[in-house]
């Protein structure tokens, strides 16, 4: 592959590179979270209820 | 920024979705410029930028990650008026799906500890479960697994551990039972572990035991006080010490309960068990509650800085204070996810020891709140315990309602005499849940 072919390919990755850092900054997920299933709240002990 | 404002109702046109009702929207003050999202059907937590934020908001155009991201984790979805009316068949999505039943399973109410604020002074005493009530139980629940259900036993008391030959009993025929039908049988002890030696746990594996509650109060001085055995003398010690034999055997889920006098000292107690050996490791979870009044609603003598409700302001600093520290030593503390009460689930029930059923322990005693007995049908309880109180406007378009679902039943209960109304979290949540939230992310062991 000619040398200047290469060079723009370089040069177009790094801009996608570079986009996607940008993108990946902008919205982070810092807690995957769980599924929507519902579960039971409430597992008393003897004395407190265990209120979440 | 927008921090902490969602917008009304937004129809994101660039992206052709909604945003959801159940988020909330917390600015990042250590970083200007950002904002943190809670979706809380999931519970995802995300950080984005204030350009992205504002495109979200403006209806402007998102790449096909933003989109993806978002409505993956429950920020977007693509009808908002759909998603509030799926949160009405909830429950009923969730028991159509529910291939397993759990039972919480008291053996007997008699205890040899005597704790001031035991919950179920109002109607202990030496009451056991019988062999025809156990036997109704073990043929009910095998009627269950030949359906194909799997079983899950929490036993309870009283001390469950006083009638450990019956728990042995039950749980050894519905393990058998289990296998002959290719269905899982699990069982839980909640325990004062006095007399949980690491014998008795390793009698209790093959036959199904997968776990165990326990409590410890705070450090010695305190615990001793508020758990005493019957004799009088402290139980501390025996509980250390079961505990440290139980360690790496069998996952422990640690509780205490605490007041507004003695909360601060919670935390010497994590260090003591530090101290003598016993690592975090050795808890699945950790959590302290405060003190509530008994199931009569009376208070006992020396424990008279109990809680009505959950959103007493010295309850808020110290339930957050204590989780900090629980995660900061270490331990592992409940994250908040998608809960609701026993009462919204059909094949879930407390048995009393005379094989009464009912939907919470802090009911039992209470015969009005009985729905029904072991062997027998179980009664329509839609209207007794109001099960579905939490569909209403104010409560289907609050952001926690996935976290809440109407709150605790015995908790309104207390407060007006009738499980007439929600137990509103909404102030607990607005001065606590973000907070939680940044302990996750910046205390919890991420290793």
């Amino acid at each position: 592959m000619p040398l200047l072919s290469v060079l723009i390919l370089q040069h177009h990755f790094r801009e996608k590179e570079v986009e996607q850092m940008r993108e990946d900054q902008d919205l982070m997920v810092l807690e995957e979270g769980v599924s929507c299933d519902v579960e039971m709240a409430c597992k008393c002990t003897k004395g407190p209820i265990k209120v979440n | 920024m927008a921090g902490g404002v969602i917008p009304p109702r937004c129809f994101l046109g660039g992206s052709g979705m909604e945003l959801s009702r159940y988020l909330k929207v917390y600015p990042c003050t250590d970083k200007p410029g950002r904002a943190m999202l809670l979706a809380t059907r999931r519970c995802a937590v995300l950080e984005l930028s204030e350009s992205l934020w504002g495109r979200v908001c403006n209806n402007g155009e998102l790449s096909e990650r933003e989109q993806s991201v978002l409505a993956d984790k429950g920020v977007l979805v693509a009808d908002a008026a759909a998603e509030r009316k799926e949160m009405l068949e909830t429950f009923k999505i969730a028991n159509s799906r529910k291939r397993s039943v759990t039972m919480l399973v008291t053996l007997t109410l008699e205890c040899n500890l005597a704790c001031p604020y035991c919950f179920e002074d109002p109607f202990r005493g030496r009451f056991l479960m019988s062999d025809k009530t156990a036997e109704l139980l073990i043929t009910e629940l095998t009627q269950k697994m030949r359906a194909g259900f799997d079983v899950k036993i929490d036993f309870y008391g009283g001390e469950a551990l006083m009638a450990l030959p019956r728990l042995k009993d039950i749980a050894g025929r519905l393990e058998q039972t289990a296998r002959e039908n290719g269905v899982k049988f699990q069982f839980s002890i909640i325990t004062n572990a006095t007399l949980l030696t690491r014998k008795v746990a390793e009698e209790l594996l093959p036959l199904g035991l997968t776990s165990i509650r326990t409590t410890l109060d705070g450090p010695p001085d305190i615990h001793n006080k508020q758990r005493p055995f019957v004799s009088g003398k402290g139980s501390f010690d025996t509980i250390l010490n079961n505990i440290k034999e139980l360690s790496g055997l069998i996952p422990i889920e640690l509780g205490g309960n605490y007041t507004h006098e003695n909360y601060r000292r919670f935390p010497e107690m994590l260090d003591l068990l530090i101290q003598e050996g016993v690592s975090p490791e050795t808890f699945s979870a950790v959590g302290f509650f405060p003190v509530f009044p008994k199931a009569d609603g009376s208070v006992s003598g020396d424990c008279n800085s109990t809680c009505a409700s959950s959103d007493e302001p010295w309850m808020i600093e110290a339930g957050l204070i204590l989780r900090g520290e629980i995660l900061r030593r270490g331990f592992n503390a409940p994250k908040p996810g998608p809960s609701g009460c026993m009462v919204e689930f059909d094949n879930d029930f407390v048995v009393g020891h005379d094989g009464k059923l009912f939907k919470c322990t802090t009911f039992m005693g209470d015969d009005d709140l009985c729905v029904g007995e072991l062997g027998s049908f179980v009664a329509d309880y839609s209207a007794s315990h109001n099960r579905d109180v939490w569909k209403n406007d104010e409560c289907l378009d609050c952001a926690y309602l996935p976290l809440c679902f109407g709150g605790c039943r015995f908790l309104r209960r207390l407060r007006t005499g009738a499980i007439d109304g929600v137990d509103c979290r909404k102030a607990i949540y607005d001065a606590t849940l973000e907070t939680i939230v940044r302990q996750d992310l910046e205390l919890r062991d991420r290793a």
